[in-house]
């Protein structure tokens, strides 16, 4: 691309001399003269080798010389002899005898010749950076441009879409924005963790016959958004560029390790297909980016999934299960059932029932539901089968709240008591403290700086062997348990109250450490979350948590060895009350950071994951709020009753309602 | 001191904290024991050479003693993408014409000075930046060699990139 030597590129000094004038001139020295204006002569015999750069390249291209030739040819002999020589001269003379030359000329120059300088100048001294640049460090100059200016750059010309183009320069904003926050654009685009399952219907342009049997597979749904790909299995082909635009890459019948879903007798039992996808990461950022427009605009579709007989009160989602393939929702009602449902399709799987009165609250990991029932109850299910493993009874009133992890199950009941109890041994305690009902309960594993793994399923041996490890175990009365409790250290807990308290309790010692106050209302729920601008705190104090949080279980103030409170260091705790407002927590002061107000009835729910937070709420609507700002973004309307409950997914909220119906609000491209 | 010898066969004597800013001369020095370097080759094309280097060589002179970044640094250079902000003194000392910056980076990485060369790619970056395709084809002088449909069909392409 660059030529070698400067004389190289010198272009076309073919001074067409007329006819008349002397051919010597003519010779290899003319070939060589390179000053802006030369002339071309029309015919252009092109000297084979020579490589031009790029100015003169362009000149050759553009026939700027074309027009130099005529006015040359225009002048009289004489004239035109005077011009040519002046012009071989100079195109003969090495660099340093040119700069000299135009020195001279500069000084002879009048205004009207400077002013025509000038203007000349600012037009041809102007260069395409990547006609000169190498490749590689073209590409270096577009990373640091943004998507929008790369876009905009792909549209210039060949050679800057192609550059702009590049995969591995789109891999690098996908990295900067997809699961984060960026730094610099205050940007975080969905992972769509999701999309790891395995296949999905291509591009509604290529249609694929669909095997009848599979018909209710949410597999072959037609008119499903292409498929996605997990960021993390994404493979960077570097045939996968602008593939799009031919065939899709998508899976196709054709594709390697496709083949029709067996016959659905259980939609649950289900193999697993992976299917290699790849797709320029260009298109991989435009679809994350347009979920996050819409989240941002409130944009979104909305299905609504009916069959509970009375108020929803309670849901979880969970769409990263190993299997089966397809998201599953799980729901509690006031009509006394819980129902599991495939959240792709709408469709219910099973209909657990059992309890004798309403369905507060659940709780499910891969095998295991917990449920908790106004009815005392508290029943643990098998809910890819459908059956109730055992029921646990101590509440002397309705529980309205249940929280579980590897080691221990939480409850929360009228009563106004927590029960703790201890998976692994069967022991069992009670927390007492607050005045009034307990309506949320949520476990804290200060050591490892973890929520509960109602987020992220752990698959402990209990939720390998639900039967034997549950069934087996004898929750005996406290006062009778041989068994006593043992927690770890650092296992602590979180409980919301009517009392308008939170407290935090720390298991190992069944101490009460903290109380939250500030709620002027009744609390009814509670959430653990890592907001994303603390994230990269939270990494870097990842080694140092220890120490900030493995509090002595005799100490009665947590923040006893903390003398820097700050909110930037774990989780932070988020609350809804029916005070209308929602407020988050610094844990180790106990202290509120901030307060949401907007809701005009009570806050009957909240969710949140690394980039937004929602709440649901007596009003009927759902809120989206920005958390740095604090302030309500979106306002989704729709249910006929109060919001009981959320699910919060990256494209999607799922909430539940007192009108008995559960509604899906898809934030996904469509 | 070190002499260094441009291809077009210009001298510069220089200090060799000067010429270490240089990892392409650096290792040439630390490989042959010599205190003399064979000439870099910069490019020429129709463009000079002279100055181009002597523009180089005030920059190491500038920030001579500096630690060189290593290439342990290459993650910390990930983050530093797109962040395009340019010290005070390198911003004043890259604002040069088009074919002098241009040179300027060609020789940086042909030298291996990579903060240089980060210097001068931000500064093309922030020319382009939140320029439309039409102002930065006349900012380079570049010629628009779509078709009408094709421009169309990429415009279309690239919309979402718009939408606020």
């Amino acid at each position: 691309m660059i030529p070698q030597k400067p004389h190289l590129c010198d272009t076309l000094p073919q001074a067409k001399l007329a006819q008349t004038t002397s051919e010597q001139t003519m010779t290899s020295e003319n070939l060589r003269a390179g000053i802006p204006e030369d002339v071309h002569q029309i015919p252009a015999p092109q000297p084979q080798q020579r490589k031009l750069c790029p100015r003169h390249k362009r000149m050759a291209d553009e026939g700027t010389n074309l027009k130099l030739q005529q006015a040359l040819d225009a002048l009289p002999l004489q004239e035109r002899e005077a011009v040519n020589a002046i012009w071989a001269n100079f195109s003969a003379s090495p660099h340093p005898r040119r700069a000299l030359i135009l020195q001279g000329l500069l000084t002879m120059c009048c205004f009207s010749q400077l002013s025509l300088l000038a203007d000349q100048l600012s037009h041809i001294i102007r260069i395409d950076p990547f006609s000169i640049l190498p490749h590689e460090v073209s590409l270096r100059v577009l990373t640091y441009l943004d998507a929008t200016s790369l876009c905009r750059a792909a549209q210039v010309s060949k050679k800057w879409r192609r550059l702009a183009d590049d995969n591995i320069l789109w891999r690098g904003i996908c990295e900067q924005h997809i699961g984060q926050k960026c730094a610099k654009c205050g940007w975080g685009l969905p992972r769509l963790e999701k999309k790891k399952k395995p296949f999905r219907l291509p591009c509604p342009e290529s249609p694929v016959p669909i095997p009848p049997s599979s018909s209710s597979f949410s597999l072959s749904v037609p008119g499903k958004r292409p498929c996605d790909d997990s960021f993390d299995d994404f493979e960077i082909g570097p045939s996968s560029k602008r593939q799009r635009s031919s065939t899709p890459p998508y899976s196709t019948p054709a594709t390697p390790g496709y083949s029709p879903p067996p016959s659905p007798t259980n939609p649950l039992v289900q193999p697993f297909i992976p299917v290699p996808e790849t797709r320029p990461w260009k298109d991989v950022y435009c679809e994350r980016l347009t979920i996050e427009k819409n989240w941002r605009r409130g944009r979104c579709t909305v299905r609504t999934l009916r069959g509970h007989r009375d108020g929803v009160m309670c849901l979880q989602i969970n769409e990263n299960l190993a299997h089966p393939s397809f998201p599953i929702l799980i729901t509690g009602s006031y009509d006394r059932t819980a129902r599991v449902w495939n959240l792709e399709t709408g469709a219910q799987i099973h209909c657990l029932e059992g309890h004798t009165s309403a369905i507060r609250s659940l709780q499910f990991d891969e095998v295991k539901l917990v449920t908790a029932s106004m009815d005392c109850s508290i029943r643990i299910w098998n809910w890819r089968m459908g059956t109730c493993l055992r029921v646990l009874e101590g509440h002397t009133e309705g529980v309205v709240c249940v929280n579980f992890d590897e080691d221990v199950l939480a409850s929360g009941s009228v009563d106004t008591t927590v029960k703790i109890w201890d998976f692994r041994n069967g022991g069992k305690f009670t927390l007492r403290g607050h005045t009034d009902w307990v309506n949320c309960v949520q476990l804290w594993d200060s050591n490892s700086g973890a929520t509960s793994p109602s987020q992220t399923p752990a698959r402990a041996q209990l939720g390998a062997s639900p039967s034997s490890a549950i069934v087996g175990l004898d929750w005996a009365p406290e006062n009778q348990s041989t068994a006593s409790p043992n927690i770890n250290r650092g296992k602590m807990l979180f409980s919301a109250s009517d009392d308008g308290t939170i407290r935090l309790w720390d298991l190992s010692s069944q101490t009460c450490i903290q109380v939250f106050t500030g709620h002027v209302g009744q609390v009814q729920t509670l959430k653990l979350s890592y907001m994303e601008r603390l994230l990269s705190e939270c990494k870097q104090k990842a080694s140092a948590s220890k120490d900030h949080h493995d509090l002595d279980p005799s100490s009665t103030s947590f923040n006893a060895e903390d003398d820097e409170p700050s909110p930037g260091r774990g989780p932070v705790l988020i609350s809804g009350s029916l005070d209308n407002t929602i407020k988050t927590w610094d844990i180790s002061t106990g202290k509120a950071i901030k307060t949401f107000f907007g809701h005009i009835e009570g806050v009957w729910s909240v969710a949140a994951d690394r980039m937004r937070l929602i709440s649901g709420s007596h009003d009927r609507t759902i809120k989206i709020w920005d958390c740095e700002q604090g302030r309500c973004t979106t306002t989704l309307v729709g249910h006929r009753g109060a919001v009981t409950c959320l699910g919060l997914a990256e494209d999607k909220i799922v909430s539940g309602s007192d009108d008995g119906n559960v509604r899906i609000w898809s934030f996904s491209s469509h | 001191m070190v002499l260094l010898v441009t291809s077009d066969n210009k001298n510069f004597v220089v200090d060799r904290e000067v010429a270490d800013r240089s990892v392409f001369v650096k290792n040439t020095l630390e490989a042959r024991g010599l205190s003399i370097a064979t000439p870099p080759m910069l490019n020429g094309g129709c463009f000079e050479l002279t100055s181009p280097f002597l523009q180089v060589l005030e920059y190491c002179q500038h920030h001579r003693g500096e630690p060189l970044p290593t290439t342990d640094d290459a993650n910390a250079d990930e983050n530093r993408k797109r962040t395009t902000d340019i010290g005070e003194w390198d911003r004043k000392f890259i604002t040069v014409d088009h074919e002098m910056l241009f040179e300027i980076i060609l020789a940086a990485n042909y030298l291996d000075i990579k903060p240089l060369l980060d210097v001068g790619c931000k500064t093309i970056g922030n020319m382009v930046k939140g320029k439309s395709p039409e102002e930065v084809r006349k900012l380079f002088d570049i010629v628009n060699d779509f078709t009408p449909e094709e421009e169309a069909q990429i415009k279309k392409e690239n919309e979402w990139a718009e939408d606020p």
